[in-house]
């Protein structure tokens, strides 16, 4: 913080927390993902793929929003690197997986509640979450 | 039945599914009533290229905002305030049902506020606005610190769960905003405001719980104690019974609350403490077991003579079924995952009053037939001052109906809202309720005061929408 108004933290303050470390997080699911796409190589595959690394905004997003349903297994929401479940849902294209993370979709709520997410965030989001193409 | 008592692995959530399951199946296979049509449920359609529009964790309110913007800094949000035209709304996560949110203009985030320092010191914390509740868990635990009470849930922005009071349930514990210790505000005219308890004192009882109308509050410094661990030990039990013993019950426990299912004389009752011991082992949750109890009572509750007894019958045998356990991590604990969408209204009316609110709006429910099932929750939350603060200058009952998200929730919620302001209940800000000015202004000692500061801040209004100039009306 640069505000002159800021009070100087304490002697025994702790650092921030850098958002920095998110690149390393996101670098280990993207790893995860990899690994998972290259597992096993059904027929009806063709449109799963390995996804791209996020930019540093969706990777943000996808830290503190997205990973909240998408990755804990319990909650019952189709998780990073669950090909079965994102091969499903693929079959109806990937601008309907767009639009209904845009618009909301049974648990699913509107834009996932990232309120400044832009579309091109989302469509980073949508293919890394899924591994389908845009 | 009675054989589940003490069977392993036999929770009483999956006992409660069976039960439902084989009710439901045995008496009227196939004859489950398709949901209705949501009403209203608002989904703008969205167009390739074109600003996006904002919806609500429930799809009951939204927007087409004119922009967006994602501050990472105060430097940048003044600016922001001192450059944008038009209208600004803050919004976190979108979870509250009431049009807080809604604006043709700036859509403001504070998601990507860069993190301040934690400096933990004197069992506080600062910490972003920004910050998702479900985010403050892992990051406190790795300090050894823990936040003192969460709300049900975690999805939302400390900055918008303190701007409406959302809180947990105690007794001896307040809402999320009176754990808060002090606060930064950038005013709409993009001043910088610190404030606490010894400075700004009125800045500070107004800010921690604004509605977003006060500027953006973007950093706050929250009372925090050290890690601890909880268990959380929910049962059905008989309703009546336990609303006669209610006190002590909530006494009896660090966290207590009931979800008292309609038309069933029953009610689920969750006490979480501390316990001495080894953990013990976790029943399996199902964050869609409230689905499966919906089909089973439109399957059954519409029978003639014999639906609803067989309906009770559910909660009655079920109710034999040994307790459910979640342990661990208080935040953990303390936080539940509710992946199903609904809508809400709660209001809060003072504490001695909640037994009588609760009866009624039962009896109200049963005696007119009204098709509900969602449990209503009632949880006790701790008097603070801050003055918009459901539970200002008085120690509050809670008492929470729901509706599906995808059933018309107007009807039901029609029926119930009068009997809240007979209790002179306090709705909650961010749950939906009919009031205005007129009515909200004899319910809250500081209201007048909240809007005259309001007025001095934002003397254009731009902070404003239409559901808040309703809300302040010629008070605001």
């Amino acid at each position: 913080m640069s505000n002159d108004a800021h009070p100087a933290p304490s002697s025994g303050s702790t650092a921030a927390l850098p958002r920095a470390r998110l690149s390393t997080w996101v670098a280990v699911m993207v790893v995860m993902g990899l690994g998972s796409a290259c597992a096993s190589a059904p027929a009806s595959e063709e449109a799963v793929r390995a996804p791209a690394p996020l930019s540093p905004s969706a990777a943000e997003a996808f830290q503190s929003v997205c990973a909240r349903c998408h990755v804990p297994p319990a909650i019952g929401a189709p998780l990073l690197g669950d090909r079965s479940e994102w091969s499903e849902r693929g079959r109806r294209g990937f601008e309907t997986l767009l639009r209904n993370t845009i618009e909301g979709s049974g648990s699913m709520p509107p834009l996932g509640t990232c309120a400044h997410c832009s579309e091109r965030d989302l469509r980073e989001l949508v293919a890394f979450l899924s591994g389908i193409e845009p | 039945m009675d054989g589940a008592n003490g069977v392993p692995g036999v929770s009483r959530r999956s006992f409660l599914r069976g039960a439902t399951a084989l009710a439901g199946a045995g008496l009227v296979p196939g004859c489950a009533t398709p949901t209705t049509g949501a009403a209203p449920e608002i989904a703008p359609a969205f167009e390739a290229g074109r600003e996006l529009p904002w919806s609500n964790w429930a799809a009951n309110q939204s927007c087409r905002p004119s922009g967006r913007a994602a501050p990472q800094s105060e430097d940048e949000l003044a600016s922001l305030f001192a450059s944008a035209t038009g209208s600004i709304r803050p919004v976190g996560a979108g979870h509250s049902f009431t049009a807080l949110v809604p604006t043709d203009g700036t859509l403001l985030s504070l998601d990507r506020l860069e993190d301040p320092a934690l400096d933990a010191r004197d069992g506080s914390v600062q910490l972003s606005a920004g910050r998702r509740l479900h985010e403050l868990g892992p990051l406190l635990a790795a300090q050894g610190l823990a936040m003192e009470n969460l709300p049900d849930i975690d999805y939302q922005t400390l900055g918008g769960a303190t701007a409406t009071s959302t809180h947990g349930t105690g007794p001896r514990f307040g809402s999320l905003s009176s754990q808060l210790l002090g606060l930064t505000v950038v005013t709409p005219e993009g001043h910088v405001l610190e404030c606490d308890a010894e400075r700004q004192p009125e800045l500070f009882a107004a800010a921690r719980c604004s509605l977003g109308v006060l500027g953006a509050v973007t950093r706050m410094r929250v009372r925090v104690q050290p890690a601890f661990e909880l268990v959380e030990r929910s049962r059905l039990e008989r309703l009546e019974p336990l609303l006669e013993d209610l006190d002590s019950r909530f006494d009896a426990s660090r966290h207590f609350e009931l979800l008292a299912f309609p038309h069933s004389d029953y009610a689920l009752t969750v006490g979480t403490n501390e316990e001495t011991g080894p953990p013990p082992e976790n029943s399996q949750e199902d964050p869609y077991l409230l689905f499966e109890i919906r089909d089973a009572y439109k399957a059954i509750a519409p029978l003639p003579w014999i639906g609803p007894a067989i309906y009770r019958q559910i909660f009655e045998t079920t109710a034999g079924a040994p307790e459910d356990v979640r342990s661990g991590p208080s935040y953990s604990v303390l936080a539940h995952d509710r992946m199903i969408r609904f809508r809400e209204m709660e209001y809060t009316v003072p504490v001695e009053a909640g037994p009588a609110c609760l009866r009624e709006i039962l009896t109200t429910i049963r005696e007119r037939g009204i098709p509900v099932m969602f449990p209503i929750e009632y949880r006790h939350v701790r008097r603070d001052d801050v003055w918009l603060s459901m539970f200002s200058e008085r120690d509050g009952a809670s008492i929470s109906i729901h509706q599906f998200h995808d059933e018309d929730y107007r009807p039901y919620f029609r029926a119930i809202e009068p009997i809240f302001w007979k209790y002179d209940g306090r709705p909650h800000w961010g749950k939906l309720h009919s009031l205005g000015a007129k009515e909200l202004a004899p319910l809250y000692p500081h209201f007048r005061d909240f809007a005259e500061l309001r007025r001095e801040l934002d003397p254009s209004g731009r902070m404003l929408n239409s559901h808040l100039r309703s809300v302040f009306g010629a008070e605001g």
